[in-house]
């Protein structure tokens, strides 16, 4: 894989912006949540899909090198936490986002949601996996996949939906901002 | 969060974990928890908690500092333990209303804890004496033969240093947009979903602006150096193996061999 210098510093800008997601708190009622997800979400609608999917990994890497900035702290133990599994879907997530942004741009605020949806599906699979495995393996009691997903993917999943309505209104906005405003930039998006 | 995030957990020392090689400490870190993942017998337990406390010795981790590392798995250590408690089958010792405690569940229901209390620790001692710069560069010493298949290794090891560098400044900036926003009477926190979508967007497009600002100067400054991303690069301090070293990774190396014979067996 190569990378350009403009690529690998909007890839770490991204990194960086998710962790600064984490520590905005929205209290909406009954499921305060963080902005991470936004963006991932962000990240999958304006960079190329290896770009979004590097930026992730980059997110991931520096948590588990011992930077507080998961939603509970960070640290190679953080494995363990139940909601782990969301953290890698936001790498895969992203991926997939760009993946399929990429073939609905042009359908402009739907496809954008569209592609968002599938970054959704995406994080809570892999969400609701890790969190069964953990509760199933680690904690050794079984817990069954409807419970898994109940808790996992359906309690918090308002929150998410915001959040994807939100990325999708002012994603591609921001694309054609960048796009006109910047000609810098036009090689990288 | 308060203090300097870039650090991390990290607490500055010069004790002897803290002076190992970081590459030394990722794997003896790896090490420890596969052992304590592996471990079924209580002669490998006992052995795997005096070499924890040995090692939380040498770091000089007061008990304050331990407690602040277990408190965020708080509470998914007392509900591990409950569940084992109160819903494993097997011959009472009393009962508590319609529930249960066995004697199976109170010994499968302590040693879960004991063991996700050692992998906590193992993990922590890492990030507790080593700053996530030097766990970066050692990463990116560990994880190079993957190159070999494609995997850029540089490059991410740079990135992630880049990040390391912008999350205070877009972190201070997110939260000087956000006063900025709500003294012009952005509503965040309150107001129906459209005013909070809105109050989202005034934060956003300001911080975006600014990121890009940031990256496309970055880029430009770089690109003048004429930094080239994945050539070979020399480092101010080159990682360098000593005795010790040698010692701990021989040390834990034996610790795991150790225990996999006592779990096929034992």
């Amino acid at each position: 894989m190569r990378l350009s210098v403009k690529e690998m510093v909007l890839v770490s800008m991204f990194a960086a912006l998710t962790a600064v997601g984490a520590f905005i708190k929205i209290p909406i009622p009954y499921v305060p949540f963080t902005l991470q997800f936004l963006f991932v979400l962000f990240a999958g609608l304006l960079l190329d899909k290896r770009l979004a999917f590097l930026s992730q990994v980059t997110y991931l890497a520096l948590g588990l090198a011992g930077l507080p900035i998961f939603a509970q702290g960070g640290g190679p133990a953080y494995v363990l936490q139940p909601t782990f599994g969301y953290l890698v879907g936001f790498a895969l997530g992203a991926y997939v986002i760009g993946a399929v942004v990429e073939r609905v741009r042009e359908k402009g605020i739907p496809g954008y949601f569209l592609a968002s949806m599938a970054g959704l599906v995406v994080v809570y699979v892999l969400g609701v996996i890790h969190l069964y495995i953990i509760l199933n393996y680690v904690v050794q009691k079984p817990f069954t996949l409807a419970q898994a997903v109940w808790f996992g993917a359906i309690v918090c999943a308002p929150g998410d939906l915001f959040l994807s309505l939100v990325a999708s209104l002012v994603g591609g906005r921001v694309y054609k901002t960048l796009q006109s405003v910047n000609p810098v930039h036009r090689e990288v998006f | 969060m308060q203090g300097n995030i870039t650090l991390g957990f990290y607490v500055p020392g010069q004790s002897f974990i803290h002076r190992l090689d970081p590459r030394t400490k990722i794997l003896a870190c790896l090490a420890m928890t596969m052992a304590v993942l592996f471990c079924n017998h209580p002669a490998g337990f006992a052995a795997l908690s005096l070499v924890t406390l040995l090692a939380l010795g040498l770091a000089r981790v007061t008990p304050q500092l331990l407690l602040g590392i277990l408190r965020p798995f708080g509470i998914f250590l007392v509900l591990a333990l409950l569940l084992q408690l109160l819903f494993t089958p097997g011959r009472p010792l009393m009962m508590l209303g319609p529930l249960q405690l066995t004697r199976e569940g109170v010994h499968f229901g302590f040693q879960l804890l004991w063991r996700l209390v050692l992998l906590i620790i193992s993990g922590s001692l890492l990030t507790l004496t080593t700053s996530p710069l030097m766990i970066t560069a050692a990463l990116e010493d560990l994880l190079k033969p993957f190159r070999r298949v494609g995997v850029p290794v540089f490059e991410l090891a740079m990135m992630m240093s880049i990040a390391l560098r912008f999350v205070p400044t877009l972190l201070e900036e997110a939260q000087q947009i956000i006063r900025a926003q709500q003294s012009r009477g952005a509503a965040f926190t309150r107001g129906r979903l459209v005013q909070r979508v809105q109050g989202l967007v005034t934060l956003l497009v300001p911080l975006f602006a600014s990121a890009f600002r940031r990256a496309d100067e970055l880029a430009t400054a770089m690109e003048i150096r004429c930094y080239r991303p994945g050539a070979n690069r020399t480092r101010m301090h080159q990682l360098r193996f000593h005795c010790r070293d040698y010692a701990v990774l021989a040390g834990t190396g034996v610790l795991f061999l150790i225990v996999l014979v006592m779990r096929w067996w034992g």
